[in-house]
């Protein structure tokens, strides 16, 4: 028996510690461990490392973007080239600064319009492995964070909150399987739960063959459930087919928030607005 | 211990790039699983219980940094790993092919593993986004795979140095 057991160890350790990860997994379907060491030891890792990256990816595009897109000029306009090109870094600056301007003012514009307290953060890493859509900010609860907070931009919402750490925080997105929200389609008000498909898009179930949707509809938060505001986009209906049930249709919708060009998000910490007795 | 470290570190930054420059430069469906390149090369390297742990350490690593669900790629990682031993009893990583083709192999039973979890759970997937991983990883891997072996390699040869004593 011992022999066996030595023998095969490496198997029999595999396995135990498979069957370990799976009875782990079955309890975490949901979210991620919330108060783990490991996790705020590797968040305060890779955070900065990640903020300096990104930071860095930026100012690399915007150099890109300036200088070599210039034309080849003749030997008299060398000087004047050493002038454009001082001016195109005093210019790039500039510009950076007017669309980041121009981004926090929208932002800004948008905290005003909704009924609720928001705190602006960064998007500072996207995590995207197979079916996993997640986000990190540069807030976290040393700025007020909480789990399940809504995460928004003024076109559309962006996820909740799922890990706060110190400093840094992680958003589910709203085309990750995990993320589901209940729906109102502004149109119609027919009802619905909007649950990510883990590539791009967001399917709405529960909407039966007799309900009125079509393509081109607007999806609202409707506000139940306490974590997003009523009244905010959630995307646009692209795909309207007959489900295989023959009884639910089979919808796929486009976020509103533009997820792959995430840059600035608002965190929703209080949300005043009230839900209507008569949704 | 130190090599636990090693691959830790490594894992840690392959998950940085993949989590900042990846995603500038590559479109999400081509964003290649180097955790899983990694743990294809310990099953070659590393069958003990040393690279039973570090597999198993790896897979919690990378679901904590996505916010994955916790001990899903723990388990799908350990499965490979536990083919890939299987498999290093018959063939040796040293050509492309095994290389490429192994890699590309497991990672959509990798992706496969975790669709069947996912449905189990009722969440509406798409299958298909297994494939361009796959392919996506397989490039990426004779690369990844060289990086490992030459950190091995500078480490081992670092260890066999005689230490300077003075007299």
């Amino acid at each position: 028996m011992v022999s066996f057991l030595k023998k095969h160890r490496v198997i029999l350790t595999s396995l135990a510690l498979c069957i370990l990860s799976l009875q782990i997994a079955s309890t975490n379907t949901k979210g991620i461990g919330g108060n783990v060491i490991a996790i705020k030891l590797i968040s305060a890792i890779t955070s900065p490392i990640q903020y300096t990256v990104t930071s860095t990816l930026g100012g690399i595009k915007t150099v890109w973007m300036s200088y070599f897109y210039l034309v080849n000029v003749s030997k008299e306009n060398v000087l004047l080239k050493n002038d454009i090109a001082r001016l195109m870094e005093e210019n790039n600056q500039l510009k950076e600064t007017v669309f980041l301007n121009k981004r926090l003012k929208e932002l800004l514009e948008f905290k005003q319009s909704i009924s609720a307290s928001a705190v602006a953060a960064d998007v500072i890493g996207i995590e995207n492995t197979g079916w996993i859509k997640t986000a990190t900010i540069n807030k976290g609860a040393s700025h007020g964070i909480k789990r399940d907070m809504a995460v928004v931009t003024p076109n559309g919402i962006v996820g909740r909150i799922i890990d706060v750490q110190p400093t840094t925080s992680k958003i589910l997105l709203v085309i990750d399987p995990r993320c589901n929200i209940d729906v109102i389609a502004q149109r119609s008000r027919i009802k619905g739960i909007a649950e990510g498909n883990g590539t791009d898009k967001l399917i709405l179930k529960y909407v039966n063959h007799s309900d009125d949707i079509q393509i081109g509809d607007i999806l609202i938060s409707s506000g139940l459930g306490g974590i997003f505001p009523k009244g905010l986009v959630i995307g646009e209906v692209v795909r309207v087919e007959k489900g295989d049930d023959n009884f639910f249709i089979y919808i796929e919708v486009k976020p509103g928030a533009e997820l792959r060009k995430l840059e600035e998000v608002l965190i929703i910490t209080e949300n005043k607005s009230p839900i209507s007795p008569l949704l | 211990m130190k090599k636990t470290l090693i691959y830790f570190t490594l894992a840690v930054l392959f998950l940085i790039i993949e989590s900042t420059l990846a995603q500038a430069v590559l479109p999400p469906l081509l964003i290649p699983d180097v955790i899983l390149i990694m743990v294809f090369y310990l099953g070659f390297h590393r069958v003990s219980i040393e690279g039973v742990l570090i597999t198993f350490i790896l897979g919690y690593l990378a679901d904590a940094f996505a916010g994955g669900i916790i001990g899903l790629s723990s388990f799908t990682l350990l499965l490979i790993f536990i083919l890939t031993s299987r498999l290093s009893k018959i063939v040796a990583l040293n050509s492309l092919l095994i290389k490429i083709g192994g890699t590309a192999f497991m990672s959509i039973l990798k992706g496969t593993a975790t669709y069947i979890f996912l449905r189990f759970l009722n969440q509406e997937i798409q299958f298909y986004i297994i494939f361009p991983i796959a392919v996506s990883t397989a490039v990426i891997s004779p690369l990844v795979i060289n990086v490992l072996q030459k950190t091995e390699l500078y480490f081992a040869s670092r260890k066999s140095e005689p230490r300077y004593t003075p007299p």
